[in-house]
C-alpha cells in the first residue's frame, strides 16, 4: 500500500498529515480501503509511509483491531509510486505475486478480488469524468494495449483510465528499477515499459465503485460516496436532547452532546466529544469530526468537518471542506455554486464548491465567502470581509470586497 | 520495578505465554529475567542475566508444562546475575518463588534460618531466596515430604507470610502441585485474572489480549490461585471475594506496531492524549468530572520524577487561577516529613499509579486527616483506590521508562484541578474558561503539526549535533518555562546518560555559571513578555562563556534567533499551555541524543517503569 505521498495538490489540509489520513466519513481513508482489503480476504500489508508517516504509525498499529498484520517501510527515495512501490518489494519472496494499492484511493472487495483471482497481471481501471487526471488506458480486448501518464488537455483518448491497482509478479521489481534509473518514476511508466519492451500481458479489469481524491473538492464526493456505507448509531455516552431531531442514517459517536432543537438529517457522521446546537440543522452528507463544536442556528450541509472544528452562532455551510481546528466566528456566510478549477494537466473542471479551509484557519464574523473560495492553513480573515479565489498559508485578510 | 507473571492451568503453549508475558512487563526492569514451570516430576528453571532476549535464546527446547512463573528483574540486592535471578528455590527445589518489593527484615531472617539449620546455604544474595527457604520449612513443617494438600498449603503459606515484613507481592509453585500458585501482596502491586487459565501479574499490560477482567487484590490479600478460580483471605485470615474490574485498554494499545521504540511512539501519541485527558470534562464554560468539595487554604501536591515536575507546572496553574498557595513536595520528602498547617488538599501524582513513595505520602496525608486527590494514568491502581478522589488522564498504557505522554496527561490533570479550585474561589469567571476551551481545542492540532514540521526535523537534526562528545548539559527555563527545563533535563540524564542540569534562568549567576565551558550545549526554553528578555539575557551569558545555545522558542519570536546557535519554533498557543508544546521539543531532541549515542531508550540502564520499592 503506497502511503508515501502528502497530497500537495490538497493544499493546507495535508500540512500535519498525508492525504491517507484525512478522516472521511468518520475515519482515515487508509482504514476504509484496508477495511475493504480484509473483506477480500487480504490477511496482510506492507505499509509504505513518508510524508509525516507518524501519524499513520500512530492510528494503525498493528492492524490487529481492522483485521489484518501490517508492516510498515518508510520510503527511502523520492522516486515516486515505483520507489514506494519497490521499498515494499524489496523483502518480498521473487516467485510471488504482489498487489499494489494506492492508500488513498477505494477499491472495493469485489475489485481486490477479482485482480486476486485473475490468471496472471492484471491492473484495475475505471471510467472518469476527467481522464487527463490519471493514467489513460487503451485497451485491447480485455488487455492492456497502451497507457498514457496524463496527457495534455487537447489530447483526447478516452474516459477509461488506470486506478492504479495492480497485481503483478514480484519479478517486475526488475524492470521498476530500471524504469527508475531512467528517471521515469510512476507505476504507468513502468507498465508502458512493460507494455512496448516486453511480450508483457496485462489483463484490464474493470470497476465501477472506484473512488480517487486529488483535489479538495474531491473529498467532498468521496465524502458522501462513503457516508453511504455507515450504519445508524447513537452512542449510549451521547446526550441528545428530546427535542432534537435525528433522521435518516446517522452515527453519534460517545460523548456526543446534541442541544435542544437541533436537526440532523442523515447520512451524517458526528465524531466523539461534539457539541452540536442549540436549534443547529446538520444535513445530507456531512461529517463532523471529533471534538467539533457548533454553535445554535448554524446549517451545515453536504460538508466535511475535520477535527476540533469551531463553528459559531448562526452560520451557514455548504459543499464545503473546513480544515482541522479552524473557527468559524458567527453569522459567516459560504456561498455555493459552480466554479471552474484548474486541473493537474491545465484543464478545467467545473465543480459546485463552497469554501475550502486548511488547518486552524480563523474566519471572522459576518464574512461571506465567494463560491470556490480555497484557503491555506493559519489563515485569519477578519470581520465582515468578503473572500474569493484562493489565498495561501499564513494570509491575514483584512479588507474586503477582494 | 520488577515484573513478575504466573499461569496455572495452561493445557499448551505455557513456556511462549509465560514469555509474552514477560515481554509486556520487561519495562518493569531488564537486569535479568527467569521462569520455572512446576511438573509432577519437579520444578524446571531457567534464568538469565540481563535482557529478556537472553532468556528467550534458552527457553527454545523447554518442555511446556501446566502451570509456571515468571519474572523479570530490577536488582535490589545484590548484582544482576543469574545467581541473583528469580525465580528462586529453596535446597531441596520443593518452592519456587518470585517476588517484587523488599523484605525488610531480610538480615535478621537470614540470621535466623542459618542459626535454626547448620547446612543451610544461599546460593544468591537476594532476600527472595530467604521467602523459598521459609516456605519450604513450612511445607515441610506441616506434612513431611508428602505432597501438601491446600488445608496444609495455606497453613504453611500464612505462617511464611507472617514472618515477613516489607512490602512485596509473591507467587510460589510448590512441587507436587501444579494446580495452584500461591499468591501475597503486601504493598506492592498484584492482580490476578480468569480465563481460559488463571493469571497474575504485577501489571494490568502483561494481562491485555489474555484476559478481558482482572482481580485488583487488596494490600494485605493473600491466597491460592487456580486454573478457574481462587481462595483469598485478607491479613486477619478471614476468607474475602475481590470484585473484578473490566479492562480498559485493548492489546495494540501495549504494542510497538510500526514504531522503532515505545518512547517514539508514546511522544507522537500526545495529541490525541491531550484531547482524550479533556473530553467530556471541558466545554464552553463548564468543567466536569473534576471533583473537589471545599475550598482548601492549602494544595500540598507530592510526586517523584517526571511526575514531580508536572506537579511544579499544577503549582503555577493553580496558584495564578485560583490564588490558592501550593506547596510541592517529593513524595519520598514528605513521607517522612511532619506534614501541618491549614485546611489542606493532598495532590498524588503518579502515571503508574504505584509509585510506593506517592501512595506512602498519600496514606500519610490521610491519617493525619487530609483529603487526597490522585492524578494517575491507572484507572485502578492502587494510589486510585487508596485516594478520596481521582482524576485520571486517560494516556493508554506508557511502556516507555521515559515517561513522555503521561507527563502532558499530568500537566493537563494539574490545569483542571487549578481551573476546578478557581471556580471555587471564584477567581476563574465562565468567559475565562471558554478561552482556555477554546485554545485547548486547537491545541492538539497544533502539536500534530509540530510534530510533522520539516522545520522541527531540521532544528533537531542541528541541535543533536550540539551534544557530540559532549558530557554536561544545561536546561534553562524562568517561572512556567522552569519545570519544562528540569524535565528536559531528565529526559536526557535518563536516556542519553548524559549529565544534564535544569535550572531557573535567575539561578545561573549563583553557581551553575561556573561549570559552562567552551562547546557546553544550553537548551533554554523561552518563555513571555518580560520574562522572555530575562531568558535572552541569560542565553547572551553562557554564549560569552562558549557555550553553544539552542533555543526553543514560539513561531514569529523574531528575536530568538538573535541569541542561539540552533532555534526550533514551536506553534504558538495559550500561555498556559505554550510550556507542553516546548516540552515535546524536549522529549524528541533527548530522544534523537540518546540515538546518535547507540542508547536502548526503550531499556535506559539501572532505571525501570513504575517504581514500587522505596
Amino acid at each position: 500500500m503506497l502511503a508515501a505521498g502528502r497530497g500537495v495538490r490538497l493544499g493546507g489540509l495535508t500540512d500535519s498529515r498525508s492525504k491517507v489520513m484525512l478522516p472521511v466519513a468518520g475515519r482515515p481513508i487508509i482504514e476504509w480501503l484496508l477495511q475493504e482489503m480484509v473483506e477480500a480476504g487480504i490477511e496482510r500489508a506492507t505499509i509504505v509511509h513518508g510524508y509525516a508517516g507518524a501519524r499513520i504509525l500512530s492510528s494503525l498499529g498493528s492492524g490487529k483491531t481492522l483485521g489484518i498484520e501490517l508492516d510498515f517501510v518508510e520510503q527511502s527515495s523520492p522516486h515516486g509510486t515505483l520507489g514506494a512501490a519497490l521499498d515494499a518489494m524489496n523483502s518480498l519472496p521473487l516467485d510471488e505475486d504482489v498487489l499494489i494499492l494506492n492508500g488513498d484511493n477505494i477499491v472495493s472487495a469485489s475489485a481486490i478480488e477479482r485482480l486476486m483471482s485473475a490468471d496472471g497481471p492484471s491492473l484495475l481501471i475505471a471510467e472518469h469524468d476527467n481522464p487527463h487526471e490519471f493514467g489513460v488506458v487503451t485497451l485491447n480486448g480485455n488487455m492492456i494495449a497502451a497507457i498514457q501518464e496524463k496527457p495534455q488537455p487537447h489530447e483526447s483518448l478516452g474516459r477509461v483510465v488506470s486506478t492504479g491497482a495492480l497485481r503483478c509478479p514480484v519479478l517486475w521489481r526488475e524492470v521498476f528499477e530500471s524504469t527508475v534509473k531512467v528517471g521515469l518514476t510512476g507505476i504507468p511508466d513502468a507498465i508502458r515499459n512493460l507494455l512496448d519492451d516486453d511480450d508483457v500481458e496485462i489483463e484490464a479489469i474493470r470497476t465501477d465503485t472506484w473512488v480517487d481524491v486529488d483535489h479538495p473538492w474531491d473529498l467532498i464526493d468521496m465524502n458522501a460516496t462513503l457516508l453511504n456505507a455507515i450504519e445508524h448509531h447513537v452512542s449510549e455516552d451521547a446526550d441528545v436532547h428530546p427535542s432534537a431531531v435525528i433522521s435518516g442514517i446517522v452515527h453519534i459517536s460517545e460523548n456526543v452532546v446534541i442541544h435542544p432543537g437541533t436537526v440532523i438529517d442523515g447520512p451524517v457522521h458526528i465524531g466523539p466529544n461534539c457539541e452540536i446546537g442549540p436549534m443547529a440543522v446538520i444535513t445530507g452528507s456531512t461529517t463532523v469530526g471529533a471534538g467539533a463544536r457548533i454553535g445554535p442556528f448554524s446549517r451545515i450541509r453536504s460538508s466535511f468537518l475535520m477535527e476540533d472544528v469551531q463553528i459559531d452562532s448562526g452560520t451557514w455551510l455548504q459543499r464545503s471542506v473546513i480544515g482541522p481546528a479552524s473557527v468559524l466566528r458567527s453569522h459567516v456566510h459560504v456561498d455555493v455554486g459552480e466554479t471552474q478549477k484548474i486541473g493537474n494537466s491545465g484543464e478545467f473542471i467545473v465543480r459546485r464548491l463552497g469554501l475550502v479551509t486548511g488547518e486552524a484557519c480563523t474566519i471572522g464574523h459576518g464574512v461571506v465567502s465567494a463560491p470556490g473560495t480555497i484557503l491555506g492553513s493559519q489563515v485569519t480573515v477578519g470581520r465582515r470581509v468578503r473572500i474569493s479565489g484562493e489565498h495561501p498559508s499564513g494570509s491575514d485578510i483584512q479588507s474586503g470586497g477582494v | 520495578m520488577c515484573g513478575i507473571f504466573g499461569v496455572v492451568g495452561q493445557e499448551k503453549g505455557l513456556v511462549s505465554k509465560l514469555m509474552a508475558g514477560l515481554s509486556k512487563v520487561e519495562y518493569r526492569g531488564y537486569d535479568s529475567a527467569g521462569i520455572c514451570i512446576s511438573r509432577p516430576e519437579g520444578l524446571d528453571l531457567k534464568r538469565a542475566e540481563g535482557i529478556l532476549d537472553n532468556l528467550k535464546q534458552i527457553v527454545g527446547d523447554m518442555e511446556d508444562g501446566y502451570c509456571g512463573i515468571a519474572h523479570t528483574r530490577w536488582a535490589t540486592h545484590g548484582p544482576p546475575t543469574e545467581e541473583n535471578a528469580h525465580p528462586h528455590c529453596d535446597p531441596q527445589f520443593r518452592v519456587a518463588v518470585v517476588h517484587n518489593g523488599i523484605i525488610e527484615n531480610e538480615v535478621q531472617l537470614r540470621q535466623i534460618l542459618i542459626e535454626a539449620t547448620s547446612n543451610t546455604c544461599f546460593k544468591s544474595e537476594t532476600d527472595t531466596e530467604l521467602v523459598a527457604h521459609v516456605l519450604a520449612q513450612e511445607v515441610d513443617a506441616e506434612c513431611g515430604d508428602a505432597i501438601p494438600d491446600d488445608e496444609q498449603l495455606l497453613a504453611a503459606w500464612r505462617r511464611s507470610l507472617d514472618r515477613f515484613d516489607g512490602s512485596f507481592s509473591l507467587a510460589a509453585v510448590v512441587k507436587g502441585r501444579e494446580d495452584v500458585i500461591l499468591v501475597a501482596r503486601s504493598f506492592s502491586p498484584l492482580i490476578l485474572a480468569l480465563n481460559d487459565a488463571g493469571y497474575l501479574a504485577s501489571d494490568v499490560s502483561c494481562l491485555i489480549g489474555m484476559v478481558k477482567d482482572v482481580f485488583f487484590i487488596e494490600d494485605g490479600d493473600w491466597g491460592l490461585l487456580r486454573k478457574d478460580g481462587m481462595e483469598l483471605f485478607d491479613s486477619e485470615g478471614e476468607p474475602v471475594v475481590r470484585e473484578s474490574t473490566t479492562l480498559q485498554w485493548n492489546e495494540e494499545d501495549a504494542e510497538l506496531g510500526g514504531w522503532p521504540t515505545f518512547m517514539l511512539k508514546e511522544i507522537n501519541e500526545q495529541p490525541g492524549v491531550f484531547r482524550s485527558c479533556l473530553q467530556g470534562r471541558l466545554s464552553r464554560d463548564a468543567l466536569r468530572g473534576v471533583k473537589i468539595s471545599f475550598k482548601p487554604d492549602l494544595v500540598r501536591i507530592i510526586a517523584c520524577g517526571t511526575a514531580f515536575h508536572a506537579g511544579l507546572m499544577a503549582r503555577h496553574y493553580i496558584e495564578e487561577l485560583s490564588g490558592i498557595p501550593c506547596i510541592v513536595d517529593h513524595a519520598h520528602e514528605f513521607r517522612y516529613g511532619t506534614p501541618s498547617g491549614p485546611k489542606a488538599l493532598v495532590l498524588g501524582i503518579s502515571q503508574s499509579g504505584e509509585t510506593a513513595d506517592t501512595l506512602a505520602g498519600l496514606m500519610a496525608a490521610q491519617e493525619r486527616g487530609y483529603p487526597t486527590l490522585s492524578i494517575v494514568n491507572v484507572e485502578s491502581s492502587t494510589i486510585a483506590r487508596q485516594s478520596d478522589s481521582i482524576l485520571t488522564i486517560r494516556a493508554g498504557p506508557e511502556i516507555g521508562v521515559a515517561s513522555t505522554k503521561a507527563f502532558t496527561g499530568q500537566v493537563l490533570g494539574g490545569l483542571l484541578v487549578a481551573l476546578r479550585l478557581g471556580r471555587l474561589s471564584n477567581k476563574v469567571r465562565s468567559e475565562e474558561l471558554a478561552v482556555i476551551n477554546n485554545a485547548a481545542r486547537r491545541f492538539p492540532n497544533a502539536m500534530e503539526r509540530l510534530l510533522a514540521s520539516s522545520q522541527l526535523e531540521k532544528g533537531l537534526k542541528r541541535a543533536r549535533r550540539l551534544f557530540h562528545n559532549q558530557d554536561h548539559a544545561f536546561f534553562l527555563g524562568r517561572n512556567s518555562s522552569y519545570p519544562i527545563a528540569l524535565e528536559g533535563a531528565l529526559k536526557l540524564k535518563e536516556i542519553s546518560y548524559i549529565h544534564a542540569e535544569g535550572y531557573a534562568g535567575g539561578e545561573l549567576k549563583h553557581g551553575p555559571l561556573a561549570l559552562i565551558v567552551d562547546g557546553t550545549p544550553v537548551v533554554v526554553i523561552s518563555s513571555d513578555g518580560i520574562i522572555q528578555q530575562k531568558l535572552f539575557g541569560n542565553a547572551r551569558e553562557v554564549a560569552a562563556r562558549g557555550a553553544r545555545v539552542i533555543m526553543i522558542a514560539v513561531e514569529g519570536d523574531e528575536e530568538a534567533s538573535a541569541h542561539a546557535d540552533v532555534v526550533i519554533t514551536v506553534p504558538k498557543t495559550h500561555r498556559l499551555l505554550q510550556p507542553i508544546m516546548h516540552n515535546v521539543v524536549c522529549q524528541l531532541l533527548a530522544y534523537h541524543v540518546a540515538i546518535d549515542r547507540d542508547c536502548d531508550v526503550d531499556r535506559p540502564r539501572n532505571l525501570a517503569k513504575s517504581v514500587t520499592v522505596e
